[in-house]
């Protein structure tokens, strides 16, 4: 058996054969392949710099603005301690002078404290007034780094309206869940800039049209539709109270199948008699897709309690930076396709997105999205078809400073 | 197997020069062509596998390292690699061969049987066992290797090659019953 399988490795392994193959043609598409894979390279290296480029210019943005809110804040948030005090006095007479006394205008703990010891006022419409201090207290509070505990036993005042002592901190579940539950979003009119980060799977249906010939029949049946995944990142601008507009760069990645099977006639030799036989090829192919889009869109959004709702319309440009796979030039041909012989030219696309947030915290809205769009993609290279797209992409996200 | 590949042209693809890939492409392509006849299900795909192949060798050619091998053989895994994938890509792929109702040969009319003749005979075994039988038997590669190229168990390996060769032995008997009893019509 060694002896047989020397034979049979001799035999094959020295085999040297160009038989079947058009060496120029064949480098010719080496020496391409090789010229096209530097300048994807160069590409890609120009898509991070600008993704960096985007970044920093958003963050220093970012920066600027909010070290001149905080400077113009400072004051605000005394002049807030103070009216306070002054309201105080309204209600309890004496009291806000006690406070001004103190020196207390801007410890917001110690304030609390005191507008909690008045509290024990047996006049329920005066209760009601401290509510409202206390809660505004813990508004503005939570800017002057109160801790965490001290704001617990200030929900449990403003969400049930019984005094409390300040001292005694009881973390319970119930008030903490129906406080959340009873503050609302605050308005982001401050906040002019906010940063979007969203991922989830894509689905793309893509439709040729053609009404002279069979073939885009063919195509429609022979490819299924599109599954992928996209992730994006976007900066979001406040236009208004309820309005802004978000632009960003969001990378896409599409697969397809591509199943076609064609049957033909051919002659064989069996016995030294030629029979006509069938010929049967099966094609089960994968195409892929890679693209980078640059969407802008209009932002309407309304705040109810913790939620917020919204519907973006806009649009995008993609760029298709890879694509690869199989389909039908004719009829009865199945050609490769890829970025040199491109089945998807960079496109346009028209997008409408409803979406829901939640809040999730003070600078974190989780929010979860239905991204549909359509596109249109011009004449391919391989069968001069066009088509059309529909895309559905349901996103789960996060936006910072909402 | 000698493909003369000069250092100064392995230097040259090093640098990512040209005419050095060029002058590798054009020593290597006929061994590589060959490689992919063996293992490749469809040969129509056969120029878009080696142009693959040969993008990823010019690619990936840093990583080859001389004490490890000759570079025709890095170079030759890489396009079995490539065959194999595009194998599993390509489905099913029906092909009506007449290598089919061929009979086999017997040891002695092998000797005398050409090249393709020989390929042939051996490609009427069934695909599993004809795979591992000939990274085996003509490619050199150990059973681990196999098993990776494949992507099955190095157990599952070493049992396809002792059936490839009973179903070889079996069909060398058969074909040496067939060639005597067609001695015997004849006469």
């Amino acid at each position: 058996m060694e002896n047989l399988e020397q034979q049979i490795k001799s035999a094959i392994a020295e085999s040297k054969s160009t038989q079947g193959v058009d060496a120029d043609l064949l480098w010719r598409n080496i020496a391409t392949s090789l010229d096209r894979k530097q300048k994807t390279r160069r590409k890609a290296i120009g898509y991070w710099i600008y993704a960096v480029f985007f970044m920093i210019i958003g963050f220093s943005t970012y920066l600027f603005k909010e070290h001149l809110y905080s400077k113009e804040d400072i004051s605000a948030k005394s002049t807030v301690v103070t009216d306070l005090i002054g309201s105080s006095k309204n209600t309890f007479g004496n009291s806000g002078n006690e406070l001004a006394q103190e020196g207390l205008a801007n410890d917001p703990k110690k304030a609390v404290y005191l507008s909690e010891k008045n509290s024990q006022s047996d006049n329920p419409k005066k209760q009601s007034q401290l509510l409202v201090n206390s809660t505004s207290i813990f508004k503005r509070s939570q800017d002057l780094s109160v801790t965490r505990d001290d704001s617990i036993s200030i929900l449990g005042l403003a969400a049930c309206s019984i005094p409390i002592d300040f001292h005694i901190i009881s973390l319970n579940e119930k008030l903490l869940t129906s406080f959340q539950f009873n503050e609302t979003i605050e308005n982001s009119e401050n906040n002019s800039l906010a940063w979007r980060g969203y991922m989830g799977p894509a689905w793309l249906d893509n439709k040729f049209r053609d009404q002279t010939t069979s073939l885009a029949d063919d195509l429609n049946k022979d490819l299924s539709v599109e599954t992928g995944n996209v992730f994006g990142v976007s900066t979001r601008i406040n236009l208004g109270r309820n309005w802004a507009t978000y632009f960003g760069i969001e990378y896409s990645n599409f697969k397809d199948r591509f199943d076609k099977v064609i049957v033909y006639d051919t002659l064989i030799l069996i016995n030294q008699e030629e029979i006509v036989a069938q010929n049967i090829r099966t094609i089960r192919q994968h195409n892929n897709a890679t693209v980078i889009s640059f969407p802008i869109v209009l932002d309407v959004f309304k705040d109810v309690n913790r939620m917020r709702l919204g519907l973006q319309i806009g649009g995008s440009y993609s760029v298709v930076i890879k694509q690869n796979g199989r389909m039908l030039k004719d009829n009865a041909t199945v050609v490769n396709y890829s970025q040199n012989e491109k089945r998807f030219y960079n496109f346009y696309s028209a997008r409408v997105t409803p979406y829901m947030g939640i809040q999730f915290s003070k600078k974190i809205l989780l929010e979860t999205s239905l991204q549909t769009g359509i596109q249109h993609h011009r004449k391919n290279s391989i069968n001069q078809l066009e088509s059309w797209s529909l895309s559905l992409m349901p996103t789960i996200g996060l936006i910072y400073n909402y | 197997m000698c493909m003369n590949i000069s250092q100064s042209c392995l230097n040259g693809c090093l640098q990512g020069d040209r005419n050095s890939q060029k002058e590798f492409y054009d020593t290597a392509l006929p061994y590589f062509n060959a490689i992919c006849h063996r293992y490749l299900k469809n040969s129509s795909l056969r120029q878009d596998v080696l142009q693959d192949a040969f993008v990823s060798i010019f690619n990936k050619i840093h990583q080859y390292n001389p004490e490890r091998g000759a570079l025709h053989s890095w170079g030759a895994k890489i396009v079995i690699n490539h065959c194999f994938k595009q194998n599993q890509k390509e489905g099913r792929f029906i092909e009506w061969s007449i290598r089919k109702h061929e009979k086999g040969a017997d040891p002695e009319v092998m000797k005398a049987l050409g090249e393709a003749d020989l390929e042939s005979f051996l490609k009427t075994m069934p695909e599993k066992y004809y795979d591992v039988f000939m990274l085996f038997v003509v490619e050199g590669f150990s059973h681990e290797e196999i098993s990776a190229i494949i992507g099955i168990k190095e157990e599952v390996c070493r049992k396809r090659l002792s059936r490839a060769r009973l179903w070889l032995q079996a069909e060398l008997k058969k074909a040496d019953s067939f060639f005597w009893d067609m001695n015997y019509k004849i006469s």
